[in-house]
């Protein structure tokens, strides 16, 4: 009688805690937006869209098992993604008293874009969306001050030097990046965009054996100056496996995922890079 | 005839008729029995238990009356002593000690101490009662005012042999409080089957309340809290993090242990400096009586344990224990024998040595001392690296605990119990890399803390049923980290803390129906100055000899602790090696909780027994690391920020035999600054235990445990958010949801083992055993990836824990 009445005991709590479960939290898409503006520049494009549910099919462009344009593989398969964009929104950029309404690329679903508004250095702009159900999109964003790249000042770049550029006024941080020109063992020449270096606005000097890899035949040097925006959407990405990071906290954008941030540009002459002696080539590669 | 001491725990049937009597009988100030004849429904029962309760209650006002004025007229003596196991010397807690007459009764402490103060003058019987000992009767003549010594040496019990009807269990019934105490004997450790071997923390698993996030790490999570609020003792000495590989095993050897008592909530004022619970593991005392051993031999495991009197004619007992894995011996030999692609040889080992000598200086005087010391060892020595930077490279990393506890115990007086204690304890991590290319690379990470501590405890026996004990504590406390590579140093943080504590703790039977125990302690903590003072009760009410109701209250702090890491994984991931016990100090003062428990006992025939508790727990100033996760070592206190929390929930024991079946039901919350309440991780809101150990016959045994929880919460990935990239590419990020809303599949696993007894040599005791864990293959879930295939459908992956069967097998001897 005692052993029935334990095994019933035993049958009902087993029950009990199958029956227990949370349900899963369900979600909807959110806006999602994206623009940079560049300083100095009269284009700017506003990408909108929506966020998705892990529940949703995300669209496919392309599908590839090679090697990206830059010459390495991401992932495998490789997926490239189109926007996830939506039409009909209505998206405005104002600065001062003056008001901008960008058109949608009919060709391209959630592209709004212009190519005649004059974006200067230091200038404050507000982002205006909404989207044709309704939810209203506001960020701004400054445009960080111009610079110059002040070294090195030649023609012919060594190991040793270092890059160096005077201060951005108002930028959070700096992107800098190279175009690499590279000659293979089968004389083809091969373009390699190096991955973004991302510091912060302390840093106004590299190495430039910390921005270069591989080390090519010739290259150039991009030096983004990012505001707040733009660099904090790049960094708390490149260190979203940290959990303490909610990236949402860092986009600075009212009501959607995405940045509405700026950017100033400057590009060094083209280098002249002469084989370095230490590595035999194809370890250069 | 009956006699009634102790309740109805003896029931001596001298007439041959095993007729119980039908009306209760006392015959002293002591304890009232409703006898039972047969096992009515359960409803019947209580009714007819509480109308038997409230006649025994008249009856008990009466003759206590009749009884103290009887007492008080006669001349009485006091009989004291120790009860030990014959066959080892073993001292043998909660053992019965009465009066033949049954006009007088008590148990032993833990110790295996008893006092009876108020013996009336004469000729009597003094009986020692154990279940699974003989039962022993001396004659003894007490003179009033005379104090007699009388050590009891009980021998086993022969299998076949009628047994005894009093358990420690009921000694433990009748005399403590024990609200949220889980008292774990070594034979019922001995029957969970473990990874490899068996282990006290994967035992302490199966008790209802005691909650283990993954099959990767044997931290324990006790009604809400964190592994670092858990007080782990050896012999008295705090171990700090007492686990081996990365927390597969803990640091005990199980066959060195007498047992462990785990105070779940509510615990007595001698103990301080842990939110949750504590675990006082007593290590065995060694055998006084001839040298003895136990020899065991595992698949990566090996152990053995020696012990004897002490020599040259002095009296006392030693015990040395040892342990090693041989795991880098296997995974080298194989790596020889198949010669794999990837090399399987993993350089790691760990080992454990335990030892204790106890003096019997004199009959009052005792002198114990007893250490442990284990090591987790990864080295390997000049690994060849490939590439460019080709090199030779020597890790050595090694982590471990000691502990040393040097004890003098003195009987001042038969009711005055004094015990002066020194504590040394370090748990240290020592990990460096030395790399060879030309020049020589260095790097260190050195962690640790270490205490050293004086402590001292008084017991005054006042009366059999009254118990004050008051104690002091001392103690110094260092905590280090350091990080270094050649030429520089990262950090090099050193701490060292003082902390005081005095408390006095009264236990008092004032009527055999009620235990109360009383307590407050006072603590003293250098860093940030605290003075805190905490106030402990508990109190038993026994409804029926065999039903009693309970509920105890208390405030705890703590003055050192581990952050609560952000990243939940780090909590389901094994036990990081390199853990930052951090102080208290002016900005972050200490954690306390408050804890309200009430509950419930019953014992049954036939050693069966059913516990229910509920609690509420309130959770202050516990700490989340906010740097990666909590991984690592901070230097920066601004990292840390406060909490609080609060833990509700019930369990259910039921205990038969070794047997036993635990639920608990628990709500955990927590919240940090200013962020909303969630469930941790280690919220588990039902678990279910089974413990289940059954003889076959012909020398088979079985055992399990099958374990069952609803599902551990998570932060779960609820969608994604468009990226774009420096070069205009678009990628899915992923979007987290409300932390630790959603929930993982139940959790339940199933291990079983088969040992049989056999001759070794046709003289030692022998058993060969073969366990399995997770025997019916459950795939757990350790957490989900993410992925969008090509289709651009999102694919949840699990990523599982044990999801195989894993054996283990090994023959053990007692020599």
């Amino acid at each position: 009688m005692r052993s029935h009445a334990f095994l019933i005991s035993l049958a009902i709590l087993i029950l009990i805690s199958l029956f227990c479960g949370i349900t899963p939290e369900e979600y909807e898409g959110e806006p999602n937006i994206y623009a940079i503006l560049t300083g100095d520049s009269l284009q700017a494009t506003v990408m909108v869209g929506l966020t998705a549910s892990i529940d949703d099919t995300m669209k496919v462009d392309t599908i590839s098992d090679e090697p990206d344009e830059d010459g390495w593989i991401d992932d495998w398969p490789w997926i490239r993604f189109p926007w996830n964009g939506v039409s009909g929104a209505e998206v405005r950029l104002r600065q001062g008293g003056h008001r901008y309404v960008l058109l949608e690329d009919p060709d391209s679903a959630g592209y709004y874009s212009s190519d005649s508004i004059q974006f200067s250095a230091r200038k404050t702009w507000e982002l205006e969306v909404t989207y044709s159900t309704g939810e209203e999109i506001s960020a701004r964003t400054t445009i960080p001050g111009g610079f110059e790249i002040t070294s090195p000042l030649v023609d012919t770049l060594a190991e040793t030097d270092t890059l160096t550029w005077t201060p951005s006024i108002g930028a959070a941080g700096y992107s800098i990046r190279a175009r690499i020109w590279i000659t293979t063992e089968d004389m083809d020449t091969v373009i390699v965009l190096t991955y973004p270096l991302l510091v912060s606005s302390d840093t106004i000097s590299l190495p430039v054996t910390e921005i270069f890899y591989p080390w090519g035949d010739s290259a150039v040097i991009f030096v983004s100056a990012l505001d707040i925006n733009a660099y904090d959407y790049r960094y708390y990405v490149e260190n979203r496996w940290d959990p303490n990071v909610r990236v949402e906290d860092f986009m600075h954008i009212e009501g959607a995922w995405g940045v509405f941030g700026s950017q100033v540009v400057e590009r060094s002459r083209i280098y002249i890079c002469p084989p370095l002696d230490t590595l035999p080539l194809e370890e250069r590669h | 005839m009956c006699y009634y001491v102790n309740n109805k725990a003896f029931v001596k049937r001298d007439n041959g008729d095993n007729t119980f009597g039908s009306q209760t009988v006392v015959k002293s100030n002591r304890y009232v029995v409703p006898p039972e004849t047969s096992y009515p429904p359960l409803l019947t029962k209580i009714e007819e238990q509480v109308d038997s309760a409230m006649d025994s209650l008249r009856g008990v006002m009466l003759v206590l009356l009749l009884g103290v004025v009887v007492l008080w007229a006669a001349e009485t003596g006091m009989v004291s002593g120790f009860v030990r196991e014959a066959e080892t010397g073993e001292f043998l807690g909660y053992t019965s000690v009465y009066l033949a007459d049954g006009s007088l009764g008590t148990s032993t402490n833990r110790q295996g101490y008893y006092v009876l103060p108020d013996v009336p003058e004469g000729k009597t019987t003094l009986v020692v009662s154990m279940i699974g000992y003989e039962e022993q009767r001396i004659e003894i003549e007490v003179k009033g005012g005379s104090r007699l010594r009388r050590d009891f040496y009980l021998k086993r019990a022969p299998l076949g042999m009628e047994p005894v009807e009093i358990t420690a269990e009921r000694a433990r019934f009748e005399h403590e409080v024990d609200v949220g105490v889980r008292h774990v004997e070594l034979r019922e450790l001995k029957q969970i089957p473990g990874f490899v071997e068996q282990d006290l923390f994967r035992s302490l698993e199966m008790l209802p309340g005691v909650v283990s996030v993954s099959d990767f790490t044997s931290a324990l999570y006790i009604r809400g809290g964190t592994m670092d609020q858990n007080l782990v003792l050896l012999d008295g000495v705090t171990v700090y993090n007492p686990y081996h590989l990365l927390g597969f095993f803990s640091t005990f050897i199980l066959e060195s242990l007498k047992g462990a008592e785990l105070y779940t909530g509510g615990y007595p004022a001698r103990y301080g400096g842990a939110l949750s619970s504590v675990l006082d593991v007593e290590m065995k005392a060694g055998n006084s009586e001839r040298i003895a051993g136990y020899g065991e031999i595992g698949l990566l495991t090996s152990k053995l344990v020696v012990e004897g009197p002490l020599p040259w004619g002095a009296k006392g007992s030693w015990l040395v224990a040892g342990r090693r894995t041989y795991i880098d011996a296997i995974t080298w030999t194989l790596d020889k024998i198949f010669n794999p692609d990837f090399s399987i040889y993993l350089p790691y080992h760990f080992y454990d040595l335990q030892a204790k000598v106890n003096w019997d200086v004199s009959e009052r005087s005792r002198f114990t001392v007893s250490g442990f010391f284990g090591d987790d060892v990864l080295s390997l020595k000049g690994a060849e690296e490939e590439g460019e930077d080709e090199g030779v490279t020597d890790l050595d990393f090694r982590w471990g605990n000691g502990t040393l506890g040097l004890r003098w115990r003195y009987l001042f007086t038969p009711q005055l119990f004094s015990v002066l204690g020194f504590n040394a304890t370090r748990y240290r991590v020592d990990s460096k890399v030395v790399e060879r290319n030309g020049e020589e690379y260095y790097y260190g990470l050195r962690s640790g803390i270490g205490e050293l501590g004086l402590q001292w405890r008084l017991s005054w026996f006042v009366k059999s049923e009254h118990v004050i004990e008051f104690g002091l504590e001392g103690k110094a406390i260092e905590t280090s980290n350091i990080q270094e590579e050649t030429d520089t140093v990262f950090y090099d943080l050193r701490d060292t803390l003082w902390l005081a504590a005095a408390y006095v703790q009264d236990k008092w039977e004032p009527t055999p129906f009620w235990v109360v125990e009383t307590g407050l302690r006072g603590e003293y903590f250098s860093n940030g100055d605290y003075w805190r003072a905490s106030p402990r009760l508990g109190i038993k009410r026994r409804i029926t000899a065999d039903w009693a109701l309970k509920a105890g209250a208390g405030l705890y702090y703590q003055y050192l602790y581990v952050p609560f890491p952000r990243d939940e994984m780090m909590l389901r991931m094994p036990v990081q090696f390199v853990q930052q016990w951090m102080p208290a100090d002016s900005a972050h003062p200490p954690l306390h909780s408050t804890l309200y428990t009430l509950g419930t006992e019953h014992l049954f025939p036939r050693d069966m027994s059913l516990s229910v508790e509920a609690y509420y727990k309130d959770i202050r100033n516990i700490r989340e690391a906010t740097w990666f996760g909590g991984e690592g070592i901070t230097t920066d206190t601004g990292e840390i920020s406060l909490g609080q929390g609060y833990s509700y929930g019930g369990e259910l024991l039921l205990k038969y035999g070794s047997s036993w079946l635990g639920y608990a039901y628990s709500v955990t919350k927590y919240r940090f600054e200013d962020g909303d309440w969630f469930y941790p991780l280690h919220d588990s809101r039902h678990n279910v235990n089974l413990s289940f150990a059954l003889p076959l016959g012909k020398g088979w045994n079985l055992t399990s445990a099958w374990v069952f929880s609803s599902g551990f919460p998570f932060t779960a990935q609820i969608g994604w958010y468009q990226y774009v990239d420096e070069d205009g590419d678009i990628d899915w990020l992923p979007i987290s949801g409300r932390r630790g809303e959603v929930r993982y599949p139940p959790y339940h696993r199933l291990d079983a083992g088969f040992t049989k007894s056999f001759k070794l040599f046709k003289r030692y005791d022998a058993e060969f055993y073969i366990q399995v864990l997770n025997v019916y293959a459950r795939r757990n879930v350790l957490f989900y990836e993410y992925e969008i295939d090509a289709d651009g459908i999102t694919q949840r992956e699990p990523v599982y824990m044990l999801p195989i069967p894993v054996p283990s097998f090994g023959i053990r001897a007692r020599l």
